[in-house]
């Protein structure tokens, strides 16, 4: 059976995506890690995976900024009593 | 074509244009986040100093202080990431900025309490020495300068950001001189300013101020140390908008923007 391009009627199916099960045509079609997706998928998969590195991002910069915070306050009684002792 | 060289006196320059179109007001956050900071660090200071030798027998006790200090620190922060904002958007809009100056990106905000953190770590961390908190202090500029470039929330972004506009380092260790200098001006205007005081209440209105006398004068150290900590927030506004104008100059001259713009105005001068 002659299939068409989900998007594009009047173009010829070319594969499937693998995530929503459409046909798609060639200018639709990308295949990454072997494996065919459609343009609407692959965007969906990218702001995922740009979401997470977000997430990671925002608790990395929170957990350094409170390290360098606690650091900071033990860093100032030490210079406090290397000063105290110095004078 | 001839690109102007990224000047030390033509950021001050620009520097006190932008100071005076931000406004007072904005100003004055600085000033009111940054005092209660310095103040705490003159107490803190103090107290290692009455403790002395004792002090590493009173470690729980001088923790609390430091404590309540990098409290104080954070919110000096976030008023000086307002100033910056508002230095931002005066040299953008070549007008006084409005209430948009409340609204630092969240992304900037913490980035810049990060870098500024680190800064800290840093200037604690060599306090004894000259060379550490010089450079701490070079270090605390870029990160306010580069405060508002932060868009990716992520430790390498804003220490990358810093890195890349280090290069700038003969302007820098201009800025840290001029600013040591100007801390050195404030303060002497300061102690002047008290002691004029003081000598108009005795010469005009006549009271009697022999204890006065004594509190404001260079003998007590207590003073001393206040009179230096209100010259480094006097002289802080003029210190963030620095390198505010001076990440933007580098900026627009690594893009090649300057030139747009000065293409752009010389278009303009020529069609009036």
């Amino acid at each position: 059976m002659l299939r068409h391009c989900f998007h594009h009627p009047d173009r010829q199916a070319f594969a499937v995506c693998m995530t929503c099960r459409n046909a798609v045509c060639q200018s639709c079609s990308t295949q990454w890690d072997g494996i065919n997706y459609c343009t609407a998928c692959l965007a969906a998969r990218r702001d995922a995976s740009r979401g997470g590195r977000a997430i990671a991002g925002w608790f990395t910069l929170t957990a350094g900024t409170l390290a360098a915070v606690w650091l900071s306050v033990r860093a100032m009684v030490w210079a406090g009593a290397l000063i105290a002792g110095l004078f | 074509m001839i690109r102007a060289p990224l000047s030390t006196t033509s950021v001050l320059d620009e520097t006190t244009e932008v100071v005076a179109r931000a406004g007072a007001g904005w100003a004055a956050v600085v000033a009111a986040t940054s005092l209660p900071y310095r103040f705490l660090q003159v107490f803190f200071l103090e107290r290692v100093m009455e403790l002395g030798e004792n002090a590493t027998h009173f470690g729980r006790a001088l923790t609390q202080i430091a404590t309540l200090v990098v409290i104080a620190f954070l919110v000096s922060r976030w008023g000086r990431a307002i100033w910056a904002r508002a230095c931002r958007l005066a040299e953008e809009q070549e007008s006084a900025p409005g209430r948009e100056v409340w609204s630092v990106p969240p992304v900037a905000l913490l980035s810049y309490l990060f870098t500024a953190s680190l800064a800290e770590l840093l200037y604690y961390s060599t306090a004894i020495t000259i060379i550490g908190p010089l450079l701490a202090a070079a270090i605390s500029g870029l990160a306010i300068g580069t405060c508002e470039l932060n868009t990716k929330p992520g430790v390498t972004p804003p220490l990358r950001l810093i890195a890349r506009h280090a290069r700038a380092s003969k302007q820098l260790f201009a800025f840290l001189f001029v600013f040591v200098v100007a801390v050195m001006i404030a303060f002497i205007n300061i102690t002047v300013a008290f002691a004029a005081g003081e000598w108009l209440a005795h010469a005009f209105a006549g009271l009697n101020l022999a204890r006065w006398d004594l509190l404001l004068s260079f003998r007590n150290k207590h003073f001393v140390r206040l009179a230096m900590a209100g010259a480094i927030v006097a002289v802080e506004p003029f210190w963030i908008a620095a390198h505010v104008v001076l990440v933007r100059r580098a900026g627009v001259a690594e893009t090649g923007e300057d030139l747009r713009i000065w293409f752009r105005r010389l278009q303009e001068k020529w069609a009036r």
